[in-house]
């Protein structure tokens, strides 16, 4: 079924959301914006990998591979350029020898096997010369204002060699051997947005392709999946005496790029509330359009059920040594048999109706939270439209400055709104306060730490919101009512930052994380899942509650792919079945 | 030493911090000082007197009464952080009235607590235009967000006694009056400002390093135990 314009009129009586903010028929914040609910994220039509590919699609890219300059090791340099119609990025690739005892993905290593920079342009031979120097160092390097995104990477030692080695023979590898995997190589940073010195987000961030979060790493990772590829089929080809060796399209299709997320991710989504707003309520806005629904054809129901299928046999693919995620994906295909079955007993009735709403309503009440945020994604998946104009939102606007002529009173009445929440948590007590978040002097590497067992609470990162507001809070309180907030704030500038965050959430209410991110049972893997999910990452393999491996672009089309017909169907991809 | 004005503003608010400024106060560095910078100012030798000197216990950190000049211009050199705030603060209270001359404490960076000043004002868009008057500057904030810096001539210019390190405060009815050398008027200001979103920003190296040792505070020294739990991956994680 085509959704009728009026569907998606903002004007007529639906239950989703105007582009004015309007919350209506959307979950709620507090529903929402809790770990474990956000620990349950799936990938959706709205993810960045997609938004990206998409325009690419859309706009004509023309995407090809310049300078490849590999010794037969597949050491050297290469460059890749995306030309769009009034400019150009390009990825430089530089892959070095590495020993296997030097390889690990934590912050604190000071080489990898290959260093990328995306450079606003086409690099010229002195900028690749320059960049040869530097991009290595990474974050001990030095970069221009041209330097877009650098990132690094491993090669999976589980599977490069493996596949390497089939087609020096000339043969295809097993898929089965690569979806254990997933991917050749793996990132194990991608730093934008001026880090390191390299290119403010404001010299790109006008520009409509970059304008949306992300838009330029995930780029990056488009274009070193692309290297990967043609690094392994290089040495292939070397070791099979200058012989072709191609990796089936089927089979690379299959691999994405890896990657290794630790804790950064985190407090990158406290400290931006108005993006992590702006994310969330996109795809419930989405989602609510999708619910709203009604008169659903048989086509969209087959179309569901081919979606159910797929994310069925994503999730049996799904390999995780986490016992937790082992256990919860084993409800979740009980809970996808179940939405298989719910519609196939759906009549002409039911159908007529808000169909979709009523599955929604069976998931909330029947199903895992697995299951119910993957039913949500797969509603969206159904309609291309439902995601129309949301992605506009994916970027923040200039910050206001801090409103200081209000009394006590009227923050205290504005704050217990905002951040009532926090009154759910004995703040009091030991476990509301058992760990800390702290940056490392080893190479600044983002830490959490047992309060009461190690050194360095008291140089802790201000991620402990819902603790520091209630303070806020009470101190607020304990105070004259009539007082200016301005006379509070000096006589308390401790709470300064706070006053100047709960104003700018007043406006964006799905900005917090509405959970005590210090307690002792919170998992920061809840915060990583979520940040991921969006970006369009799958196959969440946790190696603990601080860190975990994902792939991002698997299933994706390849560089040469971008214009078929079916370039954008890869949500929850699955393995092929041959090459 | 070429940096990004992100790279920049974090360091600033890590460096704040580091001298024991609460986050809402390092917070409010980043926009003048990062704006001095654009504007061809030494801001990061501005941020560091700054903070050096609150560090170092040779300005106060406190917030001066500034509807009360008297009490607070005797009460000794007030941190240019807290006197920017205040001031700034005060803004939205529609201070300083019409035709008054404000005269605030003496500071160790004029030119900080100036910048913070225009800055603010632009953000309120009054009807009056804002005139600070720094040992060697005059700034200007107008009602249309034009701001305007005129150097002083150095006859004009306080190098010593009582006023060096003080500011004038007043609201009035008109702005530049031609005297003076323009430094910063509307035009100058959009170009360095597209300068900076093209190219980010310059800063001496050793004022950067001299920063870095502030913001390094914030770290939590190594362990064996934070080094192979804290991140929670083992110490050679790979694949």
């Amino acid at each position: 079924m085509s959704v009728a314009p009026n569907q998606l009129n903002p004007t007529a009586d639906k239950p989703y959301l105007s582009k004015s903010g309007d919350l209506t028929g959307l979950r709620p914040p507090e529903r929402v914006c809790k770990l474990d609910r956000m620990g349950a994220a799936f990938p959706t039509r709205l993810s960045f990998m997609r938004l990206l590919l998409r325009r690419m699609s859309r706009e004509s890219w023309q995407m090809k591979r310049g300078n490849f300059e590999l010794d037969e090791n597949g050491y050297g340099t290469a460059v890749y350029t995306a030309q769009l119609p009034d400019r150009a990025y390009s990825l430089i690739a530089f892959a070095n020898p590495l020993a296997d005892e030097d390889r690990t993905d934590r912050v604190i290593a000071s080489a990898w096997d290959a260093a990328f920079v995306l450079f606003d342009g086409i690099p010229s031979q002195a900028d690749i010369d320059r960049l040869r120097a530097q991009a290595p160092l990474q974050e001990a390097g030095r970069f221009e204002a041209t330097d877009l995104v650098i990132s690094r990477a491993n090669r999976s030692l589980r599977l490069f060699e493996y596949v390497c080695d089939c087609l020096a023979r000339g043969e295809q590898p097993e898929p089965t051997r690569l979806n254990e995997v997933g991917y050749l190589m793996r990132t194990t940073a991608v730093y934008g947005n001026g880090k390191f010195g390299i290119s403010d987000r404001s010299r790109i961030a006008s520009r409509e392709e970059t304008q949306n979060s992300f838009q330029a790493e995930m780029l990056t990772v488009f274009l070193i999946r692309q290297f990967t590829f043609d690094q392994l089929e290089h040495i292939a080809s070397c070791r099979a005496g200058g012989a072709p060796a191609v990796l089936a399209p089927s089979l690379k299709r299959s691999l994405g790029i890896g990657n290794a997320t630790g804790l950064g991710m985190a407090p990158f989504v406290v400290s931006h509330p108005e993006l992590l707003h702006h994310w969330f309520h996109a795809r419930e806005s989405a989602l609510a359009r999708v619910r709203s629904m009604e008169d659903i054809s048989l086509n969209d129901v087959k179309r569901a059920l081919e979606l159910q299928q797929r994310a069925y046999q994503h999730v049996c693919e799904w390999q995780t040594s986490d016992a937790d995620y082992q256990q919860r994906n084993q409800e979740l295909l009980q809970d996808l048999l179940q939405i298989r079955h719910w519609l196939e007993r759906a009549d002409a009735g039911q159908r007529a109706g808000q169909l979709w709403d009523a599955l929604f309503r069976h998931a909330e009440a029947s199903f895992d939270l697995d299951g119910q945020e993957l039913l949500c994604a797969l509603l969206i998946e159904i309609y291309p439209e439902a995601a129309e104009g949301l992605d506009e939102m994916f970027h923040a606007h200039d910050p206001e400055p801090l409103h200081v002529t209000e009394t006590v009173r009227a923050t205290l009445e504005r704050l217990d709104g905002q951040y009532g929440w926090t009154d759910d948590f004995d703040l009091s007590a030991d476990a509301q306060n058992a760990h800390f978040w702290y940056v490392s002097e080893n190479k600044l590497e983002p830490r959490f730490g047992r309060r009461a067992e190690e050194p360095g609470a008291d140089q802790e990162m201000p991620v402990a919101i819902a603790r520091d507001m209630a303070a806020f809070r009470d101190t607020l309180r304990s105070s004259d009512p009539d007082q200016s907030l301005r006379v509070f704030l000096q006589e308390h500038p401790e709470y300064r930052h706070l006053a100047r965050r709960a104003q700018v959430l007043g406006r964006y209410p799905y900005g917090e994380i509405r959970d005590n991110l210090i307690a002792e049972g919170c998992s920061p893997l809840n915060i990583l899942r979520f940040k991921l999910s969006f970006f369009g990452a799958a196959k969440f393999d946790p190696k603990s509650s601080l860190w975990t491996r994902i792939t991002m672009f698997q299933g994706a089309p390849l560089m040469s792919e971008l214009d078929e017909p079916w370039a954008d169907d890869w949500w929850l991809s699955v393995a092929p079945q041959n090459a | 030493m070429r940096q990004s004005s992100t790279e920049f503003s974090q360091l600033l608010v890590k460096a704040g911090r580091g001298v024991g400024l609460p986050l809402g106060l390092a917070e409010d560095l980043i926009d003048p000082v990062i704006w001095l910078q654009i504007c061809g100012f030494p801001g990061e030798y501005e941020v560091h007197v700054a903070l050096a000197t609150l560090d170092e216990g040779r300005t106060e950190a406190r917030f001066p009464d500034l509807l009360n000049t008297d009490e607070a211009i005797s009460s000794g050199r007030v941190s240019a952080v807290y006197l920017a705030t205040a001031a700034c603060d005060l803004l939205q209270l529609d201070w300083p009235q019409a035709g008054e001359e404000v005269l605030l404490p003496e500071t160790e960076s004029p030119r900080l607590v100036a910048a913070a000043l225009v800055l603010s004002h632009r953000l309120l868009r009054r009807e009056r235009y804002l005139r600070i008057v720094t040992p060697d500057e005059v700034f200007i904030s107008g009602p249309g967000a034009e701001i305007t810096c005129v150097s002083k001539e150095l006859e004009h210019r306080t190098s010593s006694g009582i006023d060096k390190g003080v500011i004038r405060l007043s609201t009035e009815q008109s702005g530049f009056d031609g005297e003076g050398t323009v430094l910063i008027d509307v035009e100058k200001e959009a170009r360095f400002q597209e300068v900076c979103r093209l190219k980010g920003l310059c800063a001496s190296p050793d004022i950067i390093a001299q920063l870095k040792t502030f913001s390094d505070r914030l770290l939590v020294p190594e362990s064996e135990h934070s080094l192979k739990f804290g991140a929670g991956a083992g110490i050679v994680d790979s694949d």
